[in-house]
């Protein structure tokens, strides 16, 4: 999902990365908030980031003879907030960028607004709304997670339109193009990360049902 | 004394060996994506979307390239590898460690240790 190095003209390079400082700050904030809050808090910030950092590494096949990787941010979303995942994000993305040459340091801004910000919020919203309409937990998970992966990618690909519009359809036409190299070749690996969130997430709450699944409803209030 | 949490050295053993498993099935995973990948040829999408932007705009330049780009695949494989392994160690680690927190209550760790 990463937008390559030198593929964001400049001024798109840099209003993305003016766009991305507060939420990587205020969210710097909300991990030592939480590391100190309770003596778990550290463990569930390196599970959130170590979860991202781990599905982001996972280039899997895809369907339409692409292949492409999950995103993982959704499991901390949901176990703590999405407040803690633009710094977690912004961290997975730099390494990938210095050592694998995957993103870029140009394009960091544009990458954490749809990975690290985009998609924990909307996995949030996701999981808050589905458990307001009385979907099962486990369920909501799922769809918080998969739809998170799915709205990252097509943030990317609003992105890459703003900054490449079509000549004839504009915009749009724009979104439509790189939505379906993204979006189609994505769903089979947000369903994958769907499902992972719900196992890590189960055996991270299960285990701790009395405090954790606090965490985990503290969204529904 | 009954203790209701388990003595200190099975838990040592239980969060290496959960590390472990956590670590050994992410390395499967990861090796049998590896492969699929590589024998089906996939591309990246990265990549067509990187093309699609030159079929939209053939004038465009990448304007700046990436300062170090890993020198093989065998190297790029490798340090994605190394990726994997680290998110999956500290996840591990964090699962076993909760696991075993969950045992002793929400105490602080520091009340249990006053107490030996």
């Amino acid at each position: 999902m990463h937008i390559m190095e030198g593929y964001l003209p400049a001024s798109h390079a840099l209003a993305w990365s003016l766009v991305a400082i507060p939420p990587v700050v205020w969210s710097a904030r909300a991990i030592v908030k939480h590391a100190r809050s309770s003596p778990r808090g550290k463990l569930e910030i390196a599970a959130a980031g170590a979860f991202t950092f781990l599905l982001s590494s996972f280039k899997l096949p895809s369907v339409t003879g692409s292949s492409s990787h999950a995103t993982g941010t959704g499991l901390g979303a949901l176990l703590i907030g999405p407040s803690v995942m633009p710094a977690l994000g912004a961290i997975v993305l730099l390494f990938q960028a210095l050592l694998l040459a995957h993103g870029g340091l140009t394009t960091l801004g544009a990458n954490i607004v749809s990975m690290a910000v985009v998609g924990p919020w909307v996995a949030h919203g996701v999981f808050v709304g589905g458990r307001a309409a009385g979907i099962p937990r486990g369920v909501s998970v799922f769809l918080a997670a998969s739809l998170g992966d799915l709205a990252t990618y097509l943030t990317t690909s609003l992105q890459l339109a703003l900054a490449f519009p079509d000549p004839s359809t504009g915009v749009p036409g724009a979104l439509g193009k790189f939505g379906a190299i993204f979006a189609l070749t994505q769903v089979p690996l947000a369903l994958v990360e769907g499902a992972l969130t719900v196992v890590t997430l189960r055996s991270l709450v299960a285990v701790h049902r009395k405090t954790m699944t606090g965490i985990v409803e503290r969204g529904e209030s | 004394m009954d203790r209701p949490s388990s003595p200190p050295r099975r838990k040592r053993t239980s969060v290496a060996r959960t590390t472990l498993l956590v670590i050994v099935g992410v390395a499967l995973a990861y090796a049998g994506a590896a492969l699929l990948g590589d024998r089906l040829r996939f591309g990246g999408t990265d990549d067509r979307a990187s093309s699609a932007i030159l079929e939209g705009d053939p004038g465009y330049r990448r304007w700046i390239s990436p300062l170090w780009a890993p020198s093989s695949k065998t190297a790029e494989v490798l340090l994605f590898g190394l990726q994997a392994m680290i998110g999956a160690g500290v996840l591990g680690f964090a699962i076993a460690r909760l696991r075993g927190s969950s045992a002793r209550d929400a105490r602080d760790p520091r009340d249990v240790d006053a107490g030996e």
